[in-house]
């Protein structure tokens, strides 16, 4: 008992602390968006409550089609996630429950592309898209991303975890491969697929080098790309800029608070045992 | 109906046009108002069936753009400053001399010469920029300074007005200048005494002494004049131009463009009700013969990429045309830019703009423009990251001036090409595919397996498009001279010698250095942090985990552009939080990204500053797991506190600990986009990391096949380290 009331004495202001260092960069973000260049370039920077205005705002919204990317990125994440979790889930039940020939070597040679750098990659694909005729399309963000590899290897772990007393008995009644997968499996997994469809959300939002290389038409940017962009005209109003990256990071910080807590149930299924 | 949209369609020409930004008339007009798009817009009502289809590159990424579009053979039709000489090797532009043979003489010569080479022209002028010197009006006029009013001064007027404006109570210096890669704002410093990069035969001429004098001087403004702040090296044009517009320094190098910018600023600042900044354009101090010169960042210009059709080409050309008509020269101005055809006449006479362009007149007689040599954009950027170690005091410029001379001699050597290596690359690439069939063939799958690989094959057939093909082919290049946008035509087996050079190269192993560096530190520290951090949270409830868990993790969800964003914005010089805070205790403001000391520091304080929070959340979750029986058994055999933690729990973590020691290294030995967006991987080499020098020597440099050997390498780190990572563990845990 005295231990723990310590540990909460001593715990709670070292993990405020922290948790204010952490937060410090998306405050002064913040706080950034809403004052003025005038008042950040003084030194010292003059913010008060005063201060607080949206004339960054107003600036980015006319000097730039925010919207469009923010719609972009928006759906396109949606679509991608929604793909690669299916696919994932439906390959990490193939390599989870079903036995064939074979199927260990396959899923050690899928799981090693995981320590390939992107980088070594990127000019490849981009010239077989380059040959599908498909570069400076949305499709050229669609298709790579329709196998993610972590995503598979997190959901044969999740349902490697599943009784194999279930599906054998689906089987025994007479159950296609389809069948359980829909049936049985889909309803199992749902709290892990709701993770990873969030991770999934999340990563896609934020990637940023590949879509800065297929895309050229500005209409099509995603949003990351879009703020890159920005970053080259207004490289000296730190205020524009701030305001365009706090767009920018809106939509992940929603979906995180409405679904943070989904996110400790499942992970820890790809943490243990690889 | 069908036929005759059919005939329609085949009429309209595309043009496909890209251009770099250019600044419209005034700051944010739409699109469609844009004189450039105007000119456009003009050029397809007076052709009907052209159609225009315009694509805007930006000035970080477009070259890079540009590279991979020409690359994969798909460059657009005609671009905008799309001149180089490596498209020139490669035979991607169309020869201009016959096609504008007519206008040639009209064009000043210094704006054609850039573009020549071998009697032929390979892009038509557009404008020029040239480098001048911007001096703060309102503070030498406050400190009783006289200014040359015709823009010319010599070399000790010079300093001695840097020196009256210098004022380091006031946290001012008198002059700020920029050596980053790619800016070649002090070159005409070194241009003074003769210095030309290359020689009239060709050569290297840093052996002359023109060179070493130069650097001297540059030298000298920071450690014996004391008008140019130290961290000069590690200063960006950016940090500059931000100085010189807050009163930060009393006189800089900019481009012509940067006039145009700061009156459009000073309009904004009236508009607020701000005073405005008023400011002389000079010259560079003149030659010790008294000449005035400058040096030019680029000529801007257009090129015609291969065309097949010659109706089409002929129609690019007349747009071309178009656009350097008499009348559409006055949009110039706009830019900043000067005119280089004669005819054009002085586009600023009788402008708001005429009092700053006329003191450059002289200046335009004799502008030192890029030579055209081979691997040019190599060479200025090994030339500028040496300039940034020697003005850090990180080199001694007599030992740089024999390497430059030997490295830049090399970089423009003429190589000699077998075209048998396509052979050998189809022949290689052929043999795993042997591989495969051969295995297939031992492999006798049973009806039920051959059901499963339908089952997966979507599955493996997008991730044997995007994934396994392009590593094989990657890994090929890289035992292969793959010349970017010459192809495949001409590939030569050279087998292990991109590898060999590749771990000669001292750039490299500096870069294998950092990246062992930057994991070393994050690494153990934020897995330490996240195990830390997770003990203390895990004896509260849910509501004081909740709360804390998304303090830690939220930073996590946003991208790492963002995060860049804000830590370039918080590690500005002089606005920056980090220093305002700093000067609030009384301290001295840090360099963070401006010197070679401090810059990888911050850039790893960055990552020890951000929580890790899936580390965390992975923590608690596997804490969760632990059996409480297990934790009961060992209180009830006395185990509390500190001993049973660390004697039962902790090993009990230890695959998590694995899989986020995995997960973190591989993560860490791919940083880039940090490095992208924070320096470049400068000052100097100091914060180039293997994925960075992957991505520079892919993009920047266009060597494709090295950039695939250091990626392998890279590869080779990431297989070694997670196996040494596991073998470690596995023995804990049996232990």
């Amino acid at each position: 008992m005295n231990i723990k009331r310590a540990h909460k004495y001593i715990g709670i202001p070292i993990l405020t602390l922290l948790a204010t260092l952490s937060l410090a960069p998306l405050l002064w973000l913040i706080v950034s968006a809403v004052t003025p260049q005038t008042f950040l370039l003084q030194i010292p920077p003059s913010l008060s409550l005063k201060t607080i205005s949206f004339e960054n705002f107003q600036k980015l919204f006319e000097i730039s089609t925010i919207p469009r990317w923010f719609f972009n990125s928006l759906y396109l994440s949606l679509i991608n996630s929604f793909n690669s979790v299916m696919i994932a889930t439906y390959g990490g039940f193939i390599f989870a429950k079903i036995n064939f020939k074979g199927k260990k070597l396959l899923f050690m040679i899928i799981l090693s592309s995981l320590m390939i750098p992107f980088h070594v990659t990127l000019i490849p694909s981009f010239l077989i898209l380059k040959s599908l005729k498909l570069t400076d399309t949305h499709l050229a963000l669609i298709l790579p991303a329709l196998v993610n590899v972590f995503g598979l290897f997190l959901m044969r772990q999740a349902i490697s975890t599943f009784p194999q007393e279930i599906l054998d008995q689906a089987r025994i009644d007479g159950a296609s491969e389809m069948d359980i997968f829909l049936k049985i499996i889909i309803p199992l997994a749902k709290s892990q697929m709701f993770v990873l469809a969030i991770l999934t959300f999340v990563a896609q939002w934020n990637s940023f080098l590949w879509p800065l290389i297929v895309l050229n038409r500005s209409k099509l940017f995603t949003i990351q790309v879009g703020l890159a962009t920005l970053q080259d005209q207004f490289l000296t109003d730190y205020g524009i800029l701030m305001a365009g990256a706090f767009i920018t990071s809106l939509p992940v910080i929603l979906v995180f608070f409405l679904f943070s807590r989904y996110l400790t149930k499942g992970i820890f299924a790809g943490a243990i045992k690889s | 109906m069908p036929l005759l949209s059919w005939l329609f369609i085949l009429s309209v020409i595309e043009i496909n046009l890209w251009d770099f930004p250019r600044p419209a008339q005034k700051e944010n007009v739409p699109i469609e108002e844009h004189w450039e798009y105007k000119i456009f817009k003009k050029f397809e009502k007076e052709h009907p069936g052209v159609r225009i289809n315009f694509t805007r590159l930006s000035w970080r990424n477009g070259q890079e753009k540009l590279d991979i579009a020409v690359l994969s053979g798909h460059p657009p039709d005609i671009c905008g400053s799309g001149f180089k000489t490596a498209y020139v090797e490669a035979g991607a532009l169309e020869p201009l001399d016959t096609l504008f043979a007519s206008k040639i003489k009209d064009f000043y010569p210094y704006a054609l010469k850039p573009f020549i080479k071998n009697g032929h022209l390979y892009a038509i002028p557009w404008y020029a920029t040239i480098y001048c010197i911007l001096v703060n009006k309102t503070l030498t006029d406050s400190l009783g300074i006289s200014l040359p009013e015709d823009g010319i001064w010599d070399f000790d007027t010079f300093v001695e007005t840097a020196r009256n404006l210098t004022d380091l109570n006031k946290r001012r210096w008198g002059f700020s200048f920029t050596v980053e890669p790619n800016h070649e704002e002090a070159w005409p410093f070194l241009y003074r005494h003769g210095f030309r990069v290359f020689d009239s035969n060709n050569q290297p001429d840093f052996l002359t002494g023109a060179f070493e004098h130069g650097v001297r001087d540059l030298l000298d403004f920071i450690y014996s004049y004391k008008i140019s702040p130290e961290e000069t090296g590690g200063l960006t044009q950016h940090d500059t131009w931000v100085m010189f517009i807050n009163n930060r320094t009393g006189m800089t190098v900019q481009g012509t463009w940067a006039i145009t910018a700061l009156i459009r600023e000073n309009k904004k600042r009236m508009e607020r009700g701000e005073k405005p900044i008023y400011f002389q354009v000079m010259n560079f101090p003149t030659t010790p013969d008294g000449i005035v010169l400058t040096g030019s960042p680029g000529i801007g210009n257009w090129v015609i990429f291969k065309q097949k059709d010659k109706e089409k080409l002929k129609l690019i050309k007349e747009l071309i045309e178009e656009i350097l008509k008499r009348e559409n020269q006055k949009y110039l101005l706009y830019m900043g830019t000067i005119p280089v055809i004669r005819s054009a006449g002085d586009i600023y006479k009788g402008t708001e703009l005429e009092p700053y362009f006329k003191n450059l007149h002289p200046a335009l007689e004799n502008v030192v423009t890029r030579p055209f040599v081979k691997n040019w954009e190599q060479i200025d950027d090994l030339i500028a990251r040496n300039l940034q170690l020697i003005l850090l005091k990180k080199k001694d410029i007599t030992t740089v001036v024999t390497e430059l001379q030997e490295k830049v001699k090399q970089l423009n050597l003429e190589q000699k090409v077998q075209s048998t290596g396509k052979f050998v690359f189809l022949g290689i690439l052929a043999l795993p595919i042997f591989f495969i069939f051969w295995g297939l063939s031992k492999f006798k799958p049973s009806r039920w397996d051959l059901y499963v690989y339908l089952l997966l094959s979507p599955i493996l057939l997008v991730f044997l498009t995007f994934t396994f093909l392009p590593v094989v082919f990657s890994f090929l290049l890289s035992f292969f001279k793959y010349k970017a946008f010459v192809g495949f035509k001409e590939l030569q087996f050279v087998g292990l010698e991109h590898y060999y050079n590749t771990l000669k190269d001292p750039v490299f192993i500096k870069a294998i250095f950092n990246t062992i560096i930057y994991t070393a530190v994050t690494v153990p520290w934020s897995v330490a942090l996240a195990l830390f951090i997770a003990i203390l949270l895990y004896p509260f409830g849910e509501k004081i985990r909740s709360i804390f868990k998304a303090s830690y993790y939220l930073p996590g969800v946003v991208s790492a552009v963002v995060i860049s964003v804000i830590w370039r914005w918080m590690f500005d010089p002089s606005y920056g939080l980090l220093n305002q805070i700093l000067s609030l205790v009384h301290l001295p403001p840090q360099p963070w990204l401006t010197r070679p000391e401090t810059a990888m520091k911050s850039i790893i304080l960055t990552d020890i500053l951000t929580m890790p929070g899936t580390g965390i959340i992975i923590y608690l979750a596997a804490l969760d797991r632990i059996p409480s029986t297990i934790v009961e058994a060992a209180r009830v055999d006395g185990a509390y506190g500190i001993r049973l933690w660390g004697k039962i729990i902790i090993p009990l973590l230890a695959p998590t600990t694995l899989f986020l020691l995995v997960i973190r290294t591989i993560s860490s030995f791919q940083v880039f986009t940090k490095i992208y967006i924070l320096t470049k991987g400068g000052p100097g080499y100091a914060t180039n990391t293997v994925v960075y020098s992957i991505f520079r020597t892919a993009f920047s440099q266009l060597d494709f096949s090295t950039a695939s050997a250091q990626a392998f390498l890279l590869f080779v780190a990431i297989m070694a380290f997670s196996w040494i990572q596991f073998k470690f563990f596995k023995e804990e845990i049996e232990y």
